[in-house]
């Protein structure tokens, strides 16, 4: 047995254990250090730092002291800075690699603190799993304007429809009647008509004997079955100009009402009108909401990953056929069935209060897990401050749940009562700069993120409210009239609604001063339209008149048409009146 | 480089007996080819120190084996992903993951337990092959090689002191 045992050799692995228990004691802290920054660094795209960590084996807890997290959009501050971070782990999970804190808490919590040197990462890497490349334009529209172009620009580079509608009628009228006169040229004229009515009075001399008068009577109805059918020729001929007639004046009648057309499309393409002077008040107010909402989503893809991804209950990497790819060298781990599932990860309850510029806040955040699906729970957070510097209160509570089988479903509501302001930049763009000098603010926000679907409100009503703007010689007037405007109101509310989904918000805005706004500038736009409206209408009418006089003249042509078949008809109808009552031979004839 | 050869020489050229080396050859595929800082490399730890195997060799076969686990570590993936799915031993498989042993030790990690597989399967294959080649070498080879003219002008010259020196003085760890 002595040949194979070497007894020392147990002493030598207590010794080594011993050894590896001291190392790992001097440097477990270090690399739980480094551990955070590393994974704390990946997870917000900036640097975080640790001044010193400390591991506690009895009982088993974790402090954290210097925790600095940069502003990844800020490198020279600090999104928040934690003087100490306190925990304590549970042990029975960890021994089934389990890390459940009961309770952490943190003290001295600062936001938005200065830092010493920038807190960027030398490569920021694109995420996959939190920010996502948005492309939102939040940009104002501007103000609108009243330059209206030259009336004679607009008729120079737009074609009035009714000039051409008249024209083309005109032409196709003249044509038409060009046709007709060629048409009644092979109708029976008056010499046809002058040729039977000598036929007619031939008929009535020298016939005196029976025969005569037998051979006149079916010569008589041989002219009259002539002039029938003539008649009937020319009756046939009446009907047709009479329905192209009728087409031209139905035609002729659509035209009139051409001008007033044009006139109404130019107004509207060029005209500035009251109802399209759109929303004032979002116009102004568009770009800062929407640089803080843009400021919102960007924090909610940052801590996103710390809820975990919305999966069902209990899906997880590892099963054959849906396994993820391996790290090299680490492998995958395969999850199975847990007699008492709990969360990889899981803190209970953390407690923090912080100290902002305008004084401490205190909250508590629970069941904080990236394992949603197996804890079952959403994590919750609720913060709150009083008598704080410029502020009244504030409350902001909410909760996050990312495991159910519909997804996703966030809340987040906030109050902020009397919140003093100052100096506040509401719109910068140089035609039409705005700063809310002062005001007192109470601030109410509901948002709910359902899937990928959002449906937010945030309210403000502001009282004590001073506006001010900067008009030059170059303001327009529509700027000027706003301007005026603002400078009479001390109170007013705003409401953003916004909906849709994270790829693709849609931010409607609404206060009590766009009816104030927009009847100021409303009078602005109403006269001017009206000036326009004027204008175009005369250089339209000036336009049009001379080709209107033209097509009646045209359609007039035409009429004479009518008259001088009407006139054969008669005629015709004459001569077989006559045929009718022609004596043969001086007899009057039965029929 | 040299010395790390030398190392290597020297231990199978020694008096210590073969089984001492290949057992410690086979302890050190297990510790190489898994994840070192895992549960049971505690025990292999424990077993190199109170068995009288070749320590030299241990440490050595360790660097070797794990890099031969780098390139490996794919083949001990597919493995591992294989047996841990295996849909008659799942019961058996929840049955150690409910465990607090079967937890820290990992064995759901499909590189461990693939990796791990492959080195007990190979245990008692590689403890065999290498004693025989050990007896086999210093039967046949070294005996002829110490006769060749070559060595007896090498052992003659001052690069076989010098590595020597490197070696350390005797033959046994």
């Amino acid at each position: 047995m002595s040949r194979w045992i070497r007894w020392k050799g147990l002493l030598a692995f207590v010794i080594i254990l011993g050894v590896i228990g001291v190392i790992w004691f001097f440097l477990i802290d270090g690399i739980v250090e480094r551990v955070i920054e590393r994974t704390g660094s990946r997870m917000v795209g900036a640097k975080v730092e640790l001044a010193d960590a400390g591991l506690s084996l009895f009982p088993i807890g974790l402090s954290l002291r210097g925790l600095q997290v940069t502003n990844p959009e800020e490198p020279m501050r600090n999104a928040v800075e934690v003087e100490e971070i306190g925990m304590s782990v549970e042990t029975g999970p960890l021994l089934m690699r389990k890390v459940i804190i009961e309770e952490m808490t943190l003290a001295g919590v600062r936001l938005n603190t200065e830092r010493t040197e920038s807190g960027a990462l030398p490569e920021r890497e694109e995420r996959t799993t939190g920010e996502r490349a948005r492309r939102l334009d939040w940009k104002s529209t501007g103000l609108p304007s009243l330059d209206v172009p030259d009336v004679k620009d607009i008729l120079a580079r737009e074609e009035l429809n009714s000039l051409r509608l008249i024209e083309s009628l005109t032409r196709e009228i003249e044509d038409q009647e060009q046709q007709w006169r060629k048409r009644l040229a092979e109708l029976p004229n008056r010499a046809a008509i002058e040729a039977y009515r000598a036929r007619i009075e031939q008929l009535g001399k020298g016939k005196k004997g029976v025969g005569d008068i037998l051979g006149g009577v079916k010569e008589v109805e041989e002219i009259r079955r002539e002039i029938r059918r003539d008649i009937d020729r020319v009756k046939d001929a009446r009907a047709e100009y009479q329905k192209a007639a009728r087409a031209f004046r139905e035609r002729q009648a659509e035209i009139q009402s051409a001008p007033r057309e044009d006139l109404l499309r130019l107004r509207e393409k060029y005209a500035p009108s009251p109802e399209n002077i759109g929303n004032i008040a979002g116009l102004l107010f568009q770009e800062r909401m929407g640089g803080w909402i843009e400021r919102a989503f960007s924090w909610y893809d940052r801590l996103k990953p710390v809820v975990g991804k919305a999966t069902a209950a209990g899906e997880k990497g590892g099963k054959k056929g849906e396994t993820p790819k391996p790290g090299r060298g680490t492998g995958i781990d395969v999850q199975f069935r847990e007699k008492q599932p709990a969360p990889d990860f899981l803190i209970r309850r953390a407690m923090a209060s912080f100290a902002t510029q305008a004084g401490e806040m205190s909250g508590t955040i629970e069941h904080i897990t990236t394992d949603q699906a197996v804890l079952g729970i959403p994590l919750t957070f609720a913060f709150s401050g009083r008598n704080l510097k410029d502020f009244g209160s504030v409350d902001i509570e909410g909760s996050a749940y990312h495991a159910s089988g519909a997804g996703i479903e966030d809340r987040v509501s906030a109050r902020i009562n009397r919140a003093r302001i100052g100096g506040l930049t509401i719109s910068d763009s140089p035609a039409m700069p705005v700063t809310l000098r002062e005001g007192i603010a109470d601030l109410v926000v509901d948002a709910r993120l359902s899937g990928s679907a959002i449906d937010a409100q945030v309210r403000t009503d502001v009282q004590s409210a001073a506006f001010a703007t900067v008009i030059t010689e170059d303001s327009g007037r529509v700027a000027r009239a706003i301007a005026t405007a603002l400078s009479g109101i001390s109170r007013f509310s705003l409401i953003a609604d916004m909906e849709g989904t994270l790829d693709d918000p849609r931010l409607t805005m609404r206060s009590d001063l766009d009816r104030l706004l927009n009847n100021a500038v409303k009078t602005l736009v109403a006269e001017q339209s009206e000036r326009v409206r004027q204008e175009l209408e005369s250089a339209i009418k000036a336009r049009v008149d001379q080709p209107m006089r033209e097509l009646t003249a045209a359609m007039g042509d035409l009429n004479g048409v009518d008259g001088e078949i009407q006139k054969r008809i008669d005629m015709l109808q004459t001569t077989l009146d006559d045929a009718v009552k022609q004596k043969a031979g001086g007899v009057k004839l039965p029929f | 480089m040299i010395k790390t050869v030398a190392k290597v020489i020297k231990i199978v050229n020694s008096e210590t007996d073969p089984a001492q080396i290949s057992l410690a050859l086979s302890l050190s595929m297990v510790a190489g080819l898994t994840p070192l800082m895992s549960l049971h490399n505690l025990l292999v730890l424990l077993l190199v120190l109170v068995l009288k195997v070749n320590i030299s060799t241990f440490i050595l076969g360790t660097v070797a084996f794990s890099g031969i686990a780098f390139l490996l570590d794919p083949l001990f993936h597919r493995i591992g992903l294989e047996v841990l799915t295996i849909p008659a031993l799942e019961n058996f498989w929840t049955i150690l993951y409910n465990t607090t042993l079967f937890r820290l030790e990992r064995f759901n990690n499909t590189i461990l337990m693939g990796s791990l597989l492959v080195a007990v399967i190979l245990f008692v294959p590689v403890t065999l092959a290498a004693d025989i080649l050990i007896i086999r070498y210093r039967e046949r080879v070294l005996a002829w090689v110490e006769k060749t003219r070559i060595m007896k002008i090498y052992k003659a010259s001052k690069y076989y002191s010098l590595i020597n020196s490197f070696s350390g003085k005797g033959g046994r760890s």
